[in-house]
């Protein structure tokens, strides 16, 4: 039952570390498909 | 002369009347002449190209291209041929599954519990197992959703709510692909060696498995269907991880053709994934009577591991391996 617990604590944290490396190294939609001279909505 | 002069210009009326009637007729020829004769039609280009695409200037290539026809074949596989593939293989297999438990029932331990119990698994290798699993539940779910749920989910939750859903869903997805990864990376280190194939698996899948018919082969630590289990998890776990990763980074080194490749192989080798685990579910739970002991506490009864995985056991003994708990 412990092993259990701590692998689903371990699996959100290690969920939580991805998002952050992903919000850091992906662009948002809007930039990633656009060149810098053309911005939609901003 | 004046009579001369009328008659050539009788004779020059006549003629100019006799041009006007004629003249129409042959513009009317002209104008049957069909200007489009050379052009390609719009069909033709759409069925013989994969993606039609112009010049441009802008750095950003991938704004050059007008039409990409090969994209209607993907999601056609994607809304229709996927769906009859995953739907068959999980709702078939699962009927299987049921099918098989109600004829058969669970697979009893023939000489009942000893209340003695020895330590299968340690708690890393528990703790990896339930990581991976957690997350391949959490994975399965929010992956059908993007198959099945605009179809299925949407009429019965409305709008605003599957929208709320599949979006939380979709975070789900791409974050616990991390913590499953490394889940199924460490399950291939931790466990390749007790799960090559060999002469053992053969005699135990001729005589049944002890789970077809009443014969109880000898096993070691793991048995064929268990050493089949580890790797469709390690392949399919990792065709779904290589292909999940070439979508979630888009365009690193892929093309709209390589990208839409890898969702059907995504959605194919995890339809069957998902599917072929609903039996490792089944037969690590009702299926086998003591068996869910083994990962759930790290122990199983003496008798258990005498019937099933006797070979693992007289290893175990003789190495002086075996750690034998007493009855609680």
């Amino acid at each position: 039952m412990k092993a259990f617990v701590v692998a689903c604590f371990v699996a959100i944290a290690l969920a939580a570390i991805w998002s952050v490396v992903l919000n850091n190294v992906q662009e948002p939609v809007d930039q990633a498909f656009a060149t810098p001279y053309a911005r939609v909505g901003t | 002369m004046a009579m001369l002069l009328a008659r050539i210009r009788t004779i020059a009326a006549a003629l100019g009347l006799v041009l006007m009637l004629v003249a129409p007729a042959s513009l009317q020829v002209s104008a049957q002449v069909d200007p489009n004769a050379s052009a390609v039609q719009e069909r033709q280009l759409l069925n013989q190209l994969k993606t039609i695409q112009g010049l441009g200037t802008i750095p950003d290539t991938k704004s050059y291209v007008l039409e990409h026809p090969a994209g209607r074949s993907w999601e056609r596989f994607h809304n229709v041929t996927l769906r009859w593939i995953a739907g068959i293989a999980i709702l078939g297999f699962l009927a299987v599954i049921v099918g098989f438990y109600l004829v058969r029932g669970s697979v009893k331990l023939e000489g009942g519990f000893s209340g003695r119990k020895i330590v299968r698994f340690n708690w890393f290798e528990r703790f990896v197992h339930w990581m991976t699993a957690v997350c391949f539940v959490i994975l399965a779910i929010s992956g059908l959703n993007i198959t099945f749920g605009r179809p299925l989910l949407l009429p019965l939750m409305g709008a605003e709510r599957f929208t709320v859903w599949s979006e939380w869903a979709k975070y789900a997805h791409n974050y616990l692909s991390f913590p499953f990864t490394i889940g199924v990376v460490l399950i291939f280190l931790m466990w390749l060696a007790g799960n090559i194939p060999n002469r053992v698996d053969v005699e135990w899948l001729r005589e049944g498995g002890g789970i077809v018919g009443d014969k109880r082969p000898p096993a070691e630590r793991f048995n064929a269907g268990q050493k089949l289990v580890y790797w469709v998890v390690v392949l399919g776990g990792g065709i779904v991880a290589v292909t999940g990763y070439m979508l979630m980074f888009p365009f690193y080194g892929t093309t709209i053709d390589a990208m839409q490749t890898a969702e059907m192989v995504h959605g194919v080798a995890a339809a069957l994934f998902i599917a072929f685990m609903l039996g490792h579910i089944y037969i690590g739970t009702i299926g086998m009577e003591g068996a869910f002991q083994g990962m759930g506490e790290g122990t199983v009864d003496l008798n258990w591991a005498k019937e099933h995985h006797s070979l693992w056991l007289a290893r175990e003994m003789e190495r002086g391996n075996a750690r034998v708990v007493a009855a609680e």
